[in-house]
């Protein structure tokens, strides 16, 4: 446990205990809607972590230097894009998979332009998008985003 | 007239964006007044995520008004919050945005709303976790920030407006 986590749980339990005073069953309630969402998750979360100990085993840091590394300059940003804004799946999942990549030596760049693209750019909700706000906007709205996911990893890549 | 200088995510009958029915005054107003609202978007998400949203904005009772055209940076800064507010998949927020946009709301609020919807509050301690507070932060402020240009961007590639917005006579 590091000191963020042991920060976060204090946090978690004053803001609780506090909740808890001032109405119990709010808070009651508060914590199956915690208990549901981690529960919903947690599949996810199971194949995310055995995905990432497979990665571990099958692909060589290098190969993921190679391919997101700071060496491959801009092409490494549109490649994690391109990634990010195929997948899909709960926002939560993509942390972990972010500290792998960052891990084995993908650069901020990358890592922060998947994080966004997973996020916000949405693919798998475009057809959705289309059939409600209209294709010109959905497709213009995907692009932008797109290239925007991966200016902000860009701009983190130069802060951090 | 209302529809030109605001258009209205929330609770009072007289600005509300959807119909103009008489407003229901139950004991827990401004749920049953948001219940109302969202009951006519005939969309169950909508009342989900307006309620969180409201919900997380601390107040039972929250006049939010989405500004028209003529609104400037105080308008895309309103949308930029609400989008923060809420979180669950994209797909069920479409309903609301649709109907700002039938209302007349700025194209810009708009784009800012689905833009800061990046922002995931409830996952900022895991990303704290996973990634530290410097990158966690500068992360969030980016998202937050990429609103305020996206949404003149957006504007300015989509200039055709109206044709997103239903006719009176589709309504």
């Amino acid at each position: 446990m590091t000191t963020t986590d042991w920060s976060l749980l204090i946090v978690m339990a004053a803001a609780l205990a506090i909740s808890w005073i001032k109405n119990r069953e709010l808070t009651k309630k508060a914590i199956k809607i915690g208990y549901k969402s981690f529960v919903n998750v947690l599949p996810f979360f199971i194949v995310v972590f055995a995905a990432i100990g497979l990665f571990e085993v099958l692909i060589s840091p290098q190969a993921i230097r190679g391919l997101l590394g700071g060496s491959r300059g801009v092409l490494a940003p549109v490649i994690a894009a391109v990634l990010g804004s195929i997948a899909s799946g709960p926002p939560a999942a993509v942390f972990p998979i972010g500290r792998y990549l960052l891990d084995q030596h993908a650069s901020v760049t990358a890592v922060a332009t998947l994080l966004t693209a997973w996020v916000a750019v949405g693919t798998a909700s475009l057809p959705a998008e289309i059939a409600y706000m209209g294709r010109r906007f959905a497709l213009t709205r995907w692009a932008v985003t797109f290239v925007f996911s991966i200016i902000v990893g860009v701009i983190m890549g130069w802060l951090l | 007239m209302v529809k030109e200088k605001l258009a209205f995510v929330g609770c009072d009958s007289r600005l509300c964006p959807v119909g103009r029915g008489a407003p229901y005054r139950g004991k827990n107003g401004g749920y049953h007044r948001c219940d109302n609202v969202c009951k006519r978007c005939g969309d169950a998400c909508n009342r989900l995520y307006l309620c969180r949203a409201f919900s997380g904005l601390g107040a039972r009772r929250v006049y939010f008004k989405a500004p028209g055209e003529r609104s400037g940076f105080r308008g895309l800064f309103l949308g930029a919050l609400l989008g923060t507010a809420i979180h669950g998949p994209l797909v069920g927020v479409f309903p609301l945005l649709k109907t700002l946009l039938n209302k007349g709301a700025r194209l810009g609020v708009v784009i800012a709303i689905v833009s800061t919807w990046a922002i995931k509050v409830p996952m900022i301690p895991l990303e704290l976790r996973f990634f530290g507070w410097k990158f966690t932060l500068v992360r969030q402020l980016l998202l937050f920030a990429s609103a305020f240009v996206m949404a003149p961007i957006m504007e300015r590639l989509i200039k055709n407006v109206p044709v997103l917005r239903e006719s009176k006579e589709e309504e």
